[in-house]
């Protein structure tokens, strides 16, 4: 008996590769799938994925756990890893059932990667503007920075951000010297403006005062905002409030420098810059039904620039990154592009083919089976 | 037997990978992330008139500011503002690129219906109830305002009176012979954000 | 039919012959009169074959005037024939004589309490007439009622402010397109003295002016318009001051706004793809920019007028003159892809007479299972082959007209569905399986084909598509190989039902048996490869244009749902925890997964906290899935003793 053969053997083994097993995650993620759905209408998809698909376990009526996704996908793709290697019949007539299931197996493997690599972010450009950097849809960071003009339209802004912010946390930079702290903050808050006092947080737009709101049931609604205190070392603690929806940043003394201030969306660099030259959108003649929303970008690397068309089904893609033409401004002189940075994007087709080979395969050496067998039976 | 020697050990595995997958899985404090953006606004002079050089620490709204006129009346567009001409009784149009929201300039006759009977009105539009001790708090707190051309006037800020839903920031300039009413409507935290634009273009309004 | 000749018995010839041919005959002859061009003589004795064929923009699309008709009176009636009259006969009669239709029962309602509301008696045939709910709706009362709804989110609406409103807006764009000659019409905004109508040299009866009316003599109107115009009204007298009040009249007029989006988009504008089109009111206001639109308005109340005096000849010559001119001005482009096309396949109702053919082969099929067996079969066979040409005679003219593949909404995947399911009927008939294959082509065929009616009614089935799916090669490759996946699904569950019906009723044929069990199998099979490809398909496409491969949205979940059931049916199948009547149980589970992926799980969320539970489409899923679970709950267990 070969060594595979009596690990193939053992009890936990021959549990976990049974097909009861598949079976029961099967029926598990129908039930996780069918519930994640239906709460969607109530909670929005964002609280679904949150809640069914990407946790260990949930609780029902408050109190009973029952697996998440990801738990059942994972004891799921331990088990077809095993059955795979251990129970499938490696024979010619079996292919088709080998390709399926090594398929379905690199979709958790894509899955894997996706979920624990991807970043999903966007860029708002208007027309002759360009940008080197996209915002994240759900998270937001403390920003400070300097700037300088580059020459009349172009500003170079050197930033230090921290994100993850919430109450009590504390940060300490070295440039500009001093420390962050969080004293109040809110995922979704609105703000009052009102009479001064002098206690009273700086705030550019003349803000006094946060109200913590409900979250919207899709975070990238929420307008967070929160009470930051900053300290330089010999200069006093500084106070100030800052609003997510403030269009204007608020100046900052520390030390002998001046720095700039705001609460922004998250900001990843891409790995070039990216300019809009034009966007068009049409409509079918005489309704509002969209029609085609295209945008013409130059995408400038080092020096080196190229044209590129992004629209509808026709995105941008360079390394990782993806960019697709998502919205639009409501002036329409703006184009919005949702970015993608996806390591593992190409794992998906191959697992795509791999599954859909495998299947029609299988159907096609089915069928010339039941031909045989019919003609023997004739 | 290796069945029964082998299962534990296999077990205690798969609790400790199961272990590291969910300590991953746990937040952690993020460190600070320095990097460096580069950001280009469109030249102002394709969206609308002269344009002026940007002021030190303008750029962070995005773009230049520019003039604009209707009529005899003068204004600085606020950056990331653009402005439509004249249309009917509005003097202009301005509009926000980034939230969508749009800013009028209106004259009327001298009084317009006075102060109060607006408020009550623009109150009744936005379908906020106010008591009548509260209204006259409102209309006696509203913050003055003044023009660079020396236009004086009273600043409504509704966004103070409601908590979710639609509101209003209008300055109203008793000019002589005429009231300028700049008016913008619309979701109360777009206003909260862009009020400070909007102060800006009323302190710039001249003849 | 010359197969027959060749040494089949006489028997099944006359059989043939004398109890199904005839019928058949008989219908192919009505289909025949009713696709003749030059239908019936209409109530005022003018033929609207011309005028049928007018091309109009309207959804995004442009099409003969024979569709939009038909698509209005849809929207408004739910049927697209108006009693005895055709469709387009109905739209003529609104836009030319409006007066005629006014108390004319076609809108309609279906939650009688609107009626009640508005004051109208309730009606079994739930239509209305617009003189009576327009009387009904302008009460103060109702006017209100209106405004309050308009300013409710449409999800929160109650099922009557929904319906309350849907009617408010339904006669809103009738009065609309009733308002279509609004250009043509006398109006008392344009009354002017003799003595100016006499100096400009216009005849009007005593009449006010009409906007065309005046148009029409423009140059005289200009002519003396006051040069001094300036300093107002005041200042003029006598025939300037009517000259200018005219003008003045006009143009505010023009400027209205419930002038500007009337209906009846009919002359095209602009560039070469014109891409504008303009209602006759619009044109009003163009004429400035391009004086030749007279024409067309000239042209257009010609025809109005022949047709209230019910003379053919001008009529169809107005017509036709209309049609050269608009086309001239749009250059090529012009018309509708097919525009012949269209009209026949408004006209023959391909998928009627297929529902017909395929209904009547079930019941042969049904009666094949008493007695007669091949005779019948026979018979069925042939019955289905004449449903199956008319279905795919329209599936590939909706193609052609498109220039799509053959699913692009919902009503589309019904039609496609159950084609589907008929060539794997016959494929089954073809394999050895006659009569499963039969009573499954012909059942899913019917009443597949039953259920698209229900998703007609919305408007337009041809309509336009919205930017994200306008793509041609994701239509041809996910959406169909997504809907080939439902189709294997629903044809396993069919043959899952006759499996268990066949295990519990049938003769002790263990053969026989078997070879459904096979049947259901295969079925199944084929389900699964192609939701499962069209699934991933579908992935892709989301991938390539959102970023992602898959989000766990409803869309993506329902179809996930259907793979995983079949999976999960082979996985248990294989591991002998169901055997073959759980397998035809669980392949009937796979009809409600398919249902619950085709019209989106979060319906059924959605429908079931609407106020009452009345959204219709998920009250019919809800009855259907309890139905089923009755009849599964009854003859599994029954026919699993009957097995053992």
């Amino acid at each position: 008996m070969s060594r595979l053969e009596s690990f193939a053997k053992l009890k936990l083994v021959r549990a976990i590769t049974s097909l009861r097993v598949t079976v029961v995650c099967l029926a598990c993620l129908m039930v996780i799938v069918f519930w994640g759905t239906i709460y969607q209408t109530d909670y929005g998809l964002y609280a679904s994925q949150q809640r069914f698909f990407y946790s260990w376990y949930f609780l029902a009526g408050g109190f009973i756990p029952l697996p998440g996704a990801r738990l059942v996908m994972w004891v799921f793709s331990i088990s077809l890893l095993g059955a795979t290697i251990l129970k499938l019949k490696y024979r010619w007539s079996n292919i088709g059932i080998l390709m399926t299931h090594v398929g379905v197996l690199s979709f958790f493997l894509a899955a894997f990667i996706t979920f624990h690599s991807s970043q999903h972010s966007s860029v708002r450009l208007f027309e002759g503007g360009h940008a080197n950097v996209s915002s994240d849809y759900n998270e937001w960071e403390l920003s400070i920075w300097q700037e300088h003009s580059l020459d009349a339209s172009t500003v170079q802004r050197d930033v230090v951000a921290v994100a993850g912010l919430k109450e009590g946390r504390s940060w300490r930079l070295s440039d500009p010297n001093c420390t962050v702290d969080v004293e109040t903050y809110y995922d979704h808050c609105r703000a009052d403006m009102g009479p001064r006092s002098a206690d009273a947080p700086r705030n550019a737009a003349g803000i006094t005062r946060l109200t913590k709101q409900k979250r919207h049931t899709s975070p990238e609604e929420d307008v967070p905002g929160g009470i930051f205190r900053i300290l330089s070392p010999g200069g006093d603690p500084q106070r100030v409030l800052l609003y997510a929806a403030e269009q204007v940043p608020l100046t900052l003394e520390i030390g002998d420098e001046t720095y700039f201030m705001a609460l922004r969306r998250k900001r990843y660099e891409l790995p070039f810059s990216l300019k809009l030259l034009d966007f068009e959108r049409k409509v079918h003649s005489g309704t509002a039904i969209p029609k085609s929303f295209k945008s013409r970008v130059e995408v400038r690397h080092a020096d080196a620039t190229r044209e590129v068309v992004i629209w509808m089904n026709h995105p941008l893609r360079y390394a990782d990154f993806t960019f697709f033409q998502s919205s639009f401004t409501p002036d329409e002189q703006g184009s919005i592009f949702a970015v993608v940075e996806n390591p593992g994007r190409w794992l998906p087709y191959i697992a795509s083919s791999t599954t859909c080979l495998g299947l029609i395969v299988h159907f096609v050496v089915m069928l010339v089976q039941s031909r045989r067998r019919q003609a023997r039976m004739a | 037997m290796t069945a029964s020697s082998g299962s534990p050990a296999l077990t205690r595995r798969l609790c400790v990978a199961t272990f590291c997958l969910l300590a991953a899985g746990c937040s952690r404090q993020e460190e600070p992330r320095r990097y460096t953006e580069i950001e280009g606004s469109p030249p102002a002079a394709a969206r609308e008139g002269s344009a002026v050089a940007p002021r030190q620490g303008s750029a962070a709204v995005q773009r230049p500011e520019s003039s604009g006129q209707g009529g005899d009346l003068h204004w600085q567009t606020p950056a990331g503002w653009t402005s439509r001409g004249a249309s009917g009784m509005r003097l202009a149009t301005l509009t926000a690129a980034d939230s969508g929201a749009e800013c009028t300039i209106v004259r009327l006759g001298a009084g317009a219906g006075g102060a109060r009977a607006n408020v009550i009105r623009w109150l009744g539009q936005l379908k906020i109830d106010l008591a009548e001790a509260d209204l006259d708090t409102f209309l006696n707190d509203a913050p003055p305002i003044k023009s660079t051309g020396g236009f004086v006037g009273s600043l409504y800020d509704f966004t103070g009176l409601t908590e979710q839903g639609d509101a209003m920031l209008v300055a109203m300039f008793e000019l002589e012979g005429a009231t300028l009413f700049v008016k913008m409507l619309n979701a109360r935290d777009v206003l909260v954000g862009e009020r400070t634009r909007f102060t800006s273009l009323c302190e710039s309004l001249r003849f | 039919m010359s197969r027959m000749g060749h040494g089949k018995p006489r028997a099944l010839r006359r059989g043939l012959f004398g109890s199904f041919a005839w019928p058949a005959v008989a219908c192919c002859a009505l289909f025949v009169a009713t696709a003749t061009p030059g239908h019936g003589a209409e109530e005022r004795g003018l033929s609207l074959k011309e005028f049928a064929r007018i091309t109009v923009l309207a959804n995004g699309r442009k099409m003969p005037l024979d569709s939009y008709a038909r698509i209005n009176l849809l929207q408004l009636s739910g049927r697209q024939r108006h009693g005895k009259e055709s469709a387009l006969a109905w739209l003529a009669r609104a836009i030319f004589d409006p007066e005629s239709v006014l108390d004319d029962r076609f809108i309609r309602i279906d939650n009688p309490e609107i009626a009640d509301a508005v004051g109208v008696e309730r009606d079994d045939h739930r239509r209305y007439g617009f003189r009576e709910l327009a009387q009904g709706y302008s009460q103060e009362n109702n006017l209100v009622m209106v405004q309050r709804i308009a300013g409710i989110d449409d999800k929160e609406r109650t099922p009557f402010e929904k319906e309350f409103f849907r009617t408010y807006n339904n006669m809103v764009s009738f009065s609309h397109m009733m308002s279509t000659y609004l250009f043509a019409d006398p109006h008392r905004d344009f009354a002017a003295s003799e003595e100016t109508l006499a100096t400009l040299g216009i005849e009007t009866g005593g009449n006010p002016l009409s906007a065309l009316q005046m148009l029409r003599h423009i140059d005289a109107i200009r002519s003396h318009f006051p040069a001094d115009h300036q300093s107002g009204m005041d200042n003029l007298a006598g025939i300037e001051r009517d000259v200018f009040q005219l003008v003045a009249n006009l143009y505010s007029r023009r400027q209205a706004s419930h002038g500007q989006n009337l209906p009846f988009e009919v002359i095209p504008y602009g560039n070469e793809e014109a891409a504008d089109w303009m209602s006759p009111w619009q044109a009003t206001l163009h004429i400035g920019g391009d004086p030749g639109i007279i024409d067309e308005l000239n042209l257009l109340e010609a025809m109005r007028h022949a047709y209230r005096s019910g003379r053919q000849l001008e009529f169809d010559r107005a017509v036709r003159d209309f049609r050269k001119r608009t086309s001239l001005r749009a250059g090529p482009g012009f018309e509708t892809r097919y525009p012949s096309l269209e009209l026949l396949y408004n006209r023959a109702n391909p998928f009627l007479y297929a529902k017909f053919w395929y209904a009547l082969a079930f019941l042969v099929s049904l009666a094949s299972l008493a007695f007669w067996e091949r005779r019948c079969l026979f018979a069925a066979t042939i019955l289905i082959a004449v449903g199956l040409a008319f279905h795919t005679t329209g599936l590939l003219s909706r193609m052609l007209i498109m220039g799509r593949p053959p699913v692009t909404n919902l009503y589309a995947t019904f039609l496609f569905v159950s084609w589907i399911c008929v060539l794997l009927g016959v494929a089954l008939m073809r394999f050895g399986r006659r009569s499963v294959g039969a009573l499954l082509a012909s059942l899913a065929g019917f009443a597949l084909l039953m259920l698209s009616g229900k998703f007609a009614t919305e408007g337009d089935t041809m309509g336009v598509l919205v930017a994200v799916l306008d793509s041609n090669f994701w239509l041809a490759t996910h959406v169909v190989t997504i809907t080939i996946g439902y189709a294997g699904c629903c044809a396993a569950g069919v043959v899952g039902h006759i499996y268990i019906l066949q295990a519990l009723f049938g003769k002790k044929d263990r053969a026989r048996l078997r070879g459904t069990y096979q049947a259901m199998f295969g079925m199944l099979a084929f389900g699964l490869i192609f939701s499962a490809v069209g699934t991933i398909l579908g992935g892709i496409w989301a991938d390539q244009s959102w970023g992602r491969f898959w989000g766990w949205d409803p869309k993506e979940n329902g179809a996930l749902m259907i793979v995983l059931w079949c999976a999960l049916l082979f996985h248990a199948r294989l591991s002998g925890m169901v055997r073959e009547i759980g397998l035809a149980a669980g392949t009937i589970i796979g009809i409600f997964m398919v249902v619950l992926a085709w019209f989106g799980i979060n319906l059924l969320g959605v429908g079931l906290h609407s106020y009452g539970f009345t959204s219709g489409t998920a009250v019919g899923m809800l009855v259907f899935f309890v139905a089923e679970t009755i009849f599964m709950a009854i003859t599994v267990p029954l026919a699993r003793r009957r097995m053992a």
